[in-house]
């Protein structure tokens, strides 16, 4: 069986994970959220999501990690900050920006790996070491933006596995 | 090379008053529609928002700021609040609730007349707020995008308004207050327009008068009205210094009715 790919996400605290089924944005730390109830008010960041890469399954080893933004559009004033650490910092959000998601998440495909594994891009995880490093999102709803429901982004993590 | 996906939606809101008619028709209990329409109810209370920041807020214009050396302007008072006027995001500061301003006083005659209080020469531009690229409105500090301001020999000042207290800690307050100003606007409303029709207060029919007592719908209006006052005397930013009959009150250690213990902001 060929490796399966799952994002895991953490909450207010490193050991509280779900499997997210969506990295909905919001007002609020939680996984798997309703971006309805917990809406973000423009002029500030969403709180930041926090999640890993975990591979079950069968296979040797999996390298050249990437996550980029394969489909969607944003609104005015919108756009997603992504970045990675091998440490856990509690989300932050409101009028403070995240110090790690800093970059704006790719649009297209990167050339070179950017989700890392101990703060490297040379790496391969084995079914014994089966996390990436942290990866942070966050939302930032500029003073630009209106009142709305963003559409649908569409985020995508690729890798090469060794079966 | 293999793949997985996940979606991602972001709701955004920018609230136009302090309160929604939810919250309205909930603490009022003017549940009829009918008689008190959507429409109403949401323009009162975007009528009361700006009230309740007129009564509760202090505004503070063209303060002239300088910035530290990280890069950071720090204006002179705590607990920014929002701005007056609807384009705001009212029950959270963003950065357009700062008004910035760089001033041209670039002539040697200007700079004279500057320090003796004059405004000869003194052209103002306003610095977008989309030019803030960090601000802080606990703190009151904030830091302008490297284009700002488009000279260095411009001077800085800003408009910004003050609470007085912590913004996140009078959410509660700033919402009752609106409500309450906005049941007496629509009420004043309804008097002129539902009530008095035409002046007639009272109407005769088979030998029966019903007579209509103004005097207790206006009592019933002020009863808002009080309620109102009450929570923006409690709102009001206090700058001042209380004293103890006959003595100064200890600053550190004396509590005092509005504000606890004195501090320095």
């Amino acid at each position: 069986m060929a490796a399966t790919c799952v994002f895991v996400e953490e909450g207010a605290i490193v050991t509280a994970t779900t499997v997210a089924t969506n990295l909905n944005f919001g007002n609020t730390i939680s996984a798997n959220l309703n971006s309805s109830t917990y809406p973000v008010t423009v002029g500030n960041y969403s709180k930041s999501k926090i999640f890993q890469l975990r591979f079950d399954g069968t296979y040797t080893a999996i390298s050249n990690i990437k996550l980029y933004k394969s489909a969607g559009s944003y609104v005015t004033g919108q756009c997603v900050n992504f970045g990675t650490s091998t440490t856990f910092i509690t989300p932050t959000g409101g009028s403070s920006p995240d110090s790690i998601a800093i970059t704006l998440i790719p649009a297209s495909i990167p050339s070179t790996p950017n989700v890392l594994v101990g703060g490297t891009s040379s790496y391969s995880i084995t079914t014994s070491a089966t996390l990436t490093d942290y990866i942070y999102l966050q939302a930032s709803i500029s003073i630009l933006a209106s009142a709305t429901v963003t559409p649908t982004l569409t985020l995508c993590a690729t890798w090469d596995e060794t079966p | 090379m293999s793949s997985q996906t996940i979606t991602s939606v972001t709701v955004t809101e920018k609230k136009t008053s302090f309160a929604t008619e939810d919250d309205w028709r909930t603490y009022t209990q003017f549940t009829d529609s009918t008689e008190f329409p959507s429409d109403v109810v949401q323009e009162k209370l975007e009528l009361a928002s700006e009230q309740v920041k007129k009564d509760a807020f202090m505004s503070i214009r063209l303060e002239f700021v300088t910035k530290d050396s990280n890069n950071r302007y720090f204006v002179s008072r705590r607990w920014l609040a929002n701005a007056y006027g609807g384009d705001v995001a009212h029950g959270v500061v963003t950065p357009r609730d700062l008004r910035i301003w760089e001033s041209d006083e670039t002539s040697s005659v200007s700079s004279a007349f500057f320090l003796q209080g004059s405004r000869v020469n003194r052209l103002i531009h306003s610095i977008p707020s989309e030019a803030i690229t960090q601000f802080d409105d606990v703190n009151g500090y904030f830091i302008l995008s490297s284009a700002y301001p488009t000279n260095s020999n411009f001077r800085i000042f800003v408009d910004y308004w003050t609470a007085g207290k912590r913004f996140s800690e009078i959410q509660e307050d700033l919402k009752n207050a609106t409500i309450l100003w906005a049941t007496v606007l629509i009420l004043t409303q309804y008097k002129k327009t539902g009530r008095i029709k035409n002046g007639v207060v009272s109407l005769s029919q088979g030998g029966r008068t019903i007579n209509r007592s103004e005097q207790d719908f206006d009592a019933l209006t002020r009863q808002w009205y009080n309620e109102y006052e009450k929570i923006v005397n409690w709102l009001k930013p206090f700058y001042g210094r209380k004293v103890a009959i006959g003595k100064w009150g200890s600053k550190m250690t004396e509590n005092y009715p509005v504000q606890g213990k004195m501090n320095y902001f």
